[in-house]
């Protein structure tokens, strides 16, 4: 078993721990730098541009560049800031990062939180030159008639959203008129309906559009009038005529565009973004703001978050993570947990198939060694289930104990109908809740991408009628492509075992979470019918 | 002409907003609820409350105030009850009407008899001397009954000074169903009662109000309410009334800027009062078979008198049964807020009562029994319509019918 | 001596804070008023497809096992808080009751977290929505606990035919009448969740998810709502306010369709249902003297500061401060123990 975090001795702590790095130019970077001061950690806030943000035209309630200098003022000497010109390269070494700032200074960090910012999506298709975005920069002027547009072409970001509906707000008060023409409105935090009341009762002018989205025209310009635009919308209840509002401002209301993360913090994070292609996937490491490759954390705009109030709240838990981090990763980092033995080649399979970058390449020739870092290694074994030669094995779980397993079912008498495989985290906890029959044995491993091929292949001989593999669902896997692994190979096995010439036997791969019992249960008992019907993988036709 | 309050599609907005329980006008979130609590969505294809508040929001109140769907409103508020913006449609829909009328929309029958009221003091137009003549001659037509009954005699007071109760009726008691007004003679005599009519304020309905005439609904309010003062009397009865009642218990007040100085009743508030206080020998189960309970929008839903009907009736039927929805989110049966008397509305107001008449019948109810001579008109009208197998009586008529048994 | 920090509230929340002060050293007391930690979430379901959704239920059972089997986290079950006891303007310790027993124990406390969760609306009170009339109403959580227990059948009851579901958002949330005027914050996404989910075994039913107006962010939210479009789900704007039942017990409503009005059936009808203060709300703000924001939930500092209270010591975690979905909760109960070791002055305790 790997050690988890909770089971980490609790010892007196002799050394401080070591500073956190930040990375990024805006609010983000600013929050993160504040949460880890406010943990009694020290930090370095690396910038490599202006200071800049998508983040600043979203707070509907104050001045967010005053704040940024009011976080980052503080007379702090656990904060050293440093303007650097190129991007910054790691490496790991336990129980942290070496990190290079520039020609020849290297410095060694505890972790990283990555808070680079993000554009917002161009939303310019069809648009006549002069319509405003919401966010590019503060938000001025006294207009007389502005037309906000949310979810234009696409959904617009409900924090950017709110922060327009303050502005159409704040035009009124002053004299002016506002409409705001929108899908959905959104209401985010225990405000937002109230905001958005204000709004209304304020005589901001809300037109709910449907499919059809609005269009603006742009006038002539000598038209003799301030009113430069023309806005069409047809309201999606009234339905009817359309409506067509002249204004001063049209401003549209975007969304944070997930392709505009820079490729450094992708190459930081492990390239571990979600399917809109922001920091962090984060199947079950919700919140915590790690990513999968250890040691790197995320808040903020990279990690599609624009509101400010819940940015706070990411940072401050994903500071408290990052300090648990650092104290786990300095109590193991003298603990060695991959062994590897002469048989590697270095091929650098696992080094590059790790989910958590636990490898680090040792030597610059041509094939450096590799090594694990028991500081960011998880010991799920997808690296021993994938080395082309067995070279690796985990301390905590060798070898030997799937043999000796496997021995025990080959000896079984009667014959096992079934061997269950799965997972620590998952599979365990379920089968510790029901009372498996006797000619059903579970063997439990760290992740199900501990199961190799050749441990299929070696169950299959063993005399058992049936093997069922559980992994967790696709995309909550504690090691990311664990459960995806141990499907590929089912796969494979599977398709060999359909050429001429083979054994009838089942094997079947499943996936289930520790949340259902019931459909667990129904799965093992549905596999079990099966093998007693004495259905099989039938020899291909000739 | 009638005086309707001028209003142009513009200002109406503002003038919604400005009116009491308008304030909410803008709040709407669209959030489309209403739509579903609305009896007339089913009957109109295109229009339902959510798209009239929303052309008016859009500044297309000339649309709204064209439209036949509010006039086929009968202002019955089941559309904004738990409209969670508190709106109230009832402030919509008459600044709307006042639009139309301004316009020379409005159905003709209404604003003569509002001109009507202003003159003379009722709908109908009928002079003093004629009230009088009717009222008496009603009674003897009962006299004899009563005296076979030892009442003795019955009498009809007119203007008596220091009266408990003044008590004010609606014009169809005196005109299309004057069974009714001997109904609620017997029924003030076999209470005992201390009361009496005024020769000069003998119509409790306000048709001002149905059209947002505001100032024309604070005049006719005002004349009820000095005759009340002039006679000293402690209560303003009103008759099984909607929204005449309503607007005397509720409005009244606010309009007239100042505490009343009496107490509000309606009749079946009376009656309950009295069988509580044992003034009535009611026989229980005397009512057979099964009666259900219509409860009309102003009594129930706007006025919240829910339990004071069913209590009497309880204490008279054989059997009593609910419909569902009832009290708060009772149907309205389709007839109110003009539609009854409007002709231009004609008999569409038994289609869209479909739901009602559906309602009613899924009881199994022999008997249906309401608190309203607006309902009680649209609901015999609709039984007489569709057939349905069942009476309609008032929830006085049902008393006096025990009382008699 | 170490003083622990007692978390109120055994649920997702009260799990988080003491998982995270645990892995920073901090020891901690769960006090829980049922005999099992895990509160809600415990009951809810899976709602993978073929992929997981992120409804984020599973980390409560991460959760769990973690703190059950950690040295540093004592757990104390079938019991709530009873009294605060402060000297100055410190917190020195706080009383539980068993609430079997009736004994009261003191506990050393260093800080006292207060993560006793939320309430779900109960919607019986619309009477025209028919919840507890009519057989096929049901609330989300219901359906989540029968999904759970691989129960369903207590919601199609037996209908042969292909069901017709619908969803009503917002059922009391954002409604002045009861005092909720707010967005819930995790219904919009937990309908489309359950919605594909319920199709994904049963692709022949025809959902229509009725809303006002759809609250789309954070992981997976696009990708949730184009997968419910590609699905058939039917996004419909506006909510009937009322149900009612015609034949074979079949469920109608009178709505608005692009501009028409129609009437519609339904076999089931699932009500999103909002999230009210914690029952224990008002007893636990006097004990403590933490104060109550307008809608009832136990009031944080500020919106920069949404952890601590206006009491030194006390804090909060979770929907107990206000509404928030499973993700939005895990990262406020982190924030909690951020809080809580920034004011213990980061000495780890053990």
């Amino acid at each position: 078993m790997h050690p988890r975090y909770t089971d980490v001795p609790h010892a007196a702590e002799n050394s401080p721990y070591p500073p956190a790095l930040v990375l990024g130019n805006g609010l983000c970077g600013a929050i993160a730098s504040r949460a880890l001061l406010d943990l009694g950690l020290s930090v370095t806030l690396v910038r490599t541009s202006r200071i800049s943000s998508a983040l600043f035209c979203s707070a509907p309630l104050f001045d967010s560049e005053h704040y940024y200098h009011q976080l980052l003022s503080a007379k702090d000497k656990d904060l050293e800031i440093l303007d650097v010109a190129e991007h910054p390269v790691i490496r790991r070494e336990a129980p942290g990062l070496i990190v290079s700032l520039g020609k020849d200074k290297q410095s060694f960090f505890g972790c990283i939180i990555v808070t680079s910012q993000v554009s917002l999506r161009n939303q310019e298709k069809n648009l006549p030159a002069g319509v405003e975005q919401m966010g590019t920069g503060a938000f001025s002027g006294q207009a007389e008639r502005i037309v906000f547009i949310l979810d234009y072409l696409h959904r617009s970001d409900p924090a950017v959203g709110m922060a327009a509906i303050k502005k159409a707000i704040d035009n009124q008060m002053e004299g002016g008129h506002s409409f705001v023409l929108f899908q959905h409105a959104p209401v985010t935090h225990i405000f937002g309906e109230s905001l958005y009341e204000r709004a209304r009762r304020a005589g901001v002018q809300f037109v709910r559009f449907g499919a059809e989205l609005p269009s603006v025209r742009k006038k002539e310009e000598n038209s003799g009038t301030p009113l430069k635009f023309a806005v069409t919308v047809r309201d999606s209840i009234e339905m009817g005529e359309q409506l067509v509002v002249d204004c001063n401002r049209v401003v549209v209301v975007s969304s944070p565009d997930g392709s505009s993360i820079p490729n450094w913090a992708l190459d930081f994070a492990a390239h571990d973004v979600d399917d809109e292609g922001f920091l962090l996937s984060e199947s079950i490491h919700c919140h915590s703001g790690r990513s999968f490759a250890n040691g790197i954390f995320a808040v903020g705009e990279c990690t599609g978050n624009l509101d400010l109030i819940r940015v706070i709240e990411q940072a401050r838990s994903t500071a408290v993570r990052a300090r648990a981090w650092m104290r786990r990763a300095a109590q193991l980092q003298n603990e060695k947990t991959v062994a590897s033995s002469e048989e590697c080649i270095r091929c650098l399979t696992c080094y590059r198939i790790c989910p958590h970058s636990a490898f680090s390449l040792i030597g610059m020739q041509s094939r450096s060694t590799v090594e694990a870092c028991a500081s960011f290694c998880e010991q799920c074994g997808i690296c021993v289930s994938e080395c082309p030669r067995m070279a690796l094995d985990l301390e905590s779980f060798p070898e030997q104990h799937v043999s000796a397993f496997l021995t025990k079912v080959r000896q079984t008498s009667p014959p096992l109908s079934m061997v269950l495989y799965g997972c620590e985290r998952t599979a365990a906890r379920l089968v510790a809740k029901i009372e498996l029959p006797p000619d059903i044995l579970f063997f439990s491993f760290p992740c199900a991408g501990r199961i190799s091929e050749a441990i299929l292949w070696a169950t299959l001989v063993s005399g058992v009628r049936g093997v069922l593999v559980l992994g967790c669902h696709h995309d909550n896997c504690a090691s990311d492509s664990g459960t995806d692994w141990a499907r590929v190979r089912v796969e494979t096995v599977l398709e060999k075992l359909a050429s001429p010439g083979s054994i009838p036997i089942q094997l079947k791969y499943a996936t289930v979470s520790a949340k259902e019992p019931a459909r667990f249960r129904g799965i093992v008992e549905q596999f079990a019918n099966s093998l007693r019907d004495g259905a099989g993988v039938k020899p291909a036709e000739r | 002409m009638s005086r309707v309050m001028a209003a142009s599609a513009e200002k109406i907005t503002s003038e919604i907003l400005s009116t009491h329980g308008g304030e909410n006008l803008l709040a709407c979130m669209t959030c489309g609820q209403c739509i579903s609590r609305c009896f007339l969505t089913a009957c109109y294809n295109d229009m339902n409350p959510r798209r009239l508040i929303k052309k008016v929001l859009l500044g297309r109140s000339g649309e709204a105030a064209d439209s036949e769907f509010i006039w086929a409103c009968t202002l019955c508020g089941r559309c904004t009850t738990d409209c969670p913006q508190e709106l109230n449609m009832d402030v919509i829909v008459r600044n709307l009407r006042a639009l139309a009328c301004s316009q020379g929309k409005g159905p003709k029958r209404i604003l003569e008899g509002i001109e009507k009221a202003l003159e003379v003091g009722n709908n109908v137009g009928m002079e003093s001397e004629e009230f009088v003549d009717t009222a008496q001659w009603l009674a003897e037509e009962v006299e004899e009954e009563m005296e076979e009954r030892g009442e003795g005699g019955l009498e009809v007071p007119f203007d008596r000074e220091g009266a408990e109760i003044l008590y004010i009726p609606n014009p169809r008691e005196y005109t299309s169903n004057p069974g009714m007004f001997q109904t609620y003679l017997k029924f003030f005599t076999y209470a005992g009662a201390d009361w009496t009519l005024s020769s000069k304020v003998f119509d409790i309905t306000n048709w001002a109000y149905y059209v947002g005439d505001n100032e024309a609904a604070t005049t006719l309010v005002r004349n009820m309410v000095e005759e009340t003062r002039r006679l000293g009397a402690k209560i303003l009865l009103s008759t099984e009334c909607g929204h005449g009642f309503k607007i005397l218990r509720k409005d009244a007040e606010k309009w007239l800027g100042e505490p009343l100085g009496f107490e509000v009743l309606g009749v079946v508030e009376l009656a309950h009062r009295y069988l509580n206080q044992g003034r009535l020998s009611v026989k229980p189960a005397s009512i057979e078979g099964t009666v259900t309970y219509h409860d009309p929008c102003n009594v129930g839903r706007k006025l919240g008198l829910f339990e004071e009907p069913r209590q009497l009736i309880r204490a008279v039927a054989e059997n009593y049964v609910e419909m569902w929805p009832n009290r708060k989110y009772s149907i309205c049966c389709g007839g109110g807020g003009t539609v009854g008397q409007n002709t231009d509305m004609g008999k569409k107001r038994l289609e869209h009562a479909r739901l009602k008449r559906d309602q009613i019948m899924k009881t199994g109810a022999n008997v249906l029994a309401t608190s309203c001579q607006n309902c009680l008109s649209q609901l015999v009208d609709l039984q007489a319509r569709y057939d349905m197998p069942l009476q309609v009586k008032s929830v006085i008529e049902l008393l006096v019918e025990s009382l008699e048994s | 001596m170490n003083k622990p920090v007692v978390i109120v509230g055994g649920g997702i929340a009260g799990l988080t804070v003491s998982h995270a002060l645990c892995e920073n050293g901090f020891p901690s007391v769960v006090v829980e008023k049922s005999n099992h930690v895990g509160g809600r979430v415990r009951d809810w379901a899976c709602m993978a497809t073929h992929r997981c959704l992120r409804c984020f239920c599973c980390a409560v059972e991460d959760l769990a096992h973690d703190v059950t089997t950690a040295l540093s986290v004592d757990i104390i079950l079938g019991s709530e808080l009873s009294g605060v006891i402060r000297c100055g303007q410190s917190l020195e310790q706080v009383r539980v009751k068993s609430l079997a027993s009736g004994h009261e124990k003191l506990l050393d406390a260093s800080a006292l977290v207060i993560a006793t969760g939320f309430e779900p609306y109960n919607p019986k009170e619309k009477l025209l929505l028919g919840y507890g009339r009519f057989e096929g109403v049901f609330t989300l959580i219901d359906v989540d606990t029968f999904l759970r227990e691989d129960k369903l059948f207590r919601f199609t009851s037996g209908i042969q035919e292909p069901l017709r579901v619908a969803f009503f958002q917002c059922v009391g949330s954002r409604d002045k009448t009861i005092g909720a005027d707010y967005c819930s914050q995790y219904c919009c996404k937990g309908a489309l969740r359950m919605a594909l989910r319920l199709l994904e075994n049963n692709s022949d039913w025809e959902i229509t998810v009725f809303y006002i107006d759809l609250q789309i962010a954070g992981k997976l939210a696009g990708w949730l709502l184009s997968e419910a479009k590609e699905r058939g789900i039917r996004l419909v704007q506006g909510v009937p306010g009322e149900i009612v039942e015609v034949a074979d017990e079949m469920l109608q409503v009178t709505r608005e369709d692009n501009g028409s009005n129609i009437r519609e059936e339904f076999h089931r009808v699932i009500l999103s249902i909002g999230q009210r203060p914690p029952s224990a709300a008002s007893r636990i703000a006097s004990l403590c003297g933490v104060h109550l924001d307008d809608f009832g939930f136990l009031a944080p500092t500020s919106f920069f500061d949404t952890s601590r209270t206006n009491v030194a010591g006390v804090y909060v975690a979770g929907t107990c401060s206000g509404p928030k979905d499973i993700e939005n909760t895990i990262t406020h109960a982190g924030q909690t123990a951020a809080a809580i070791i920034t004011d213990l002055k980061n000495e780890p305790r053990v």
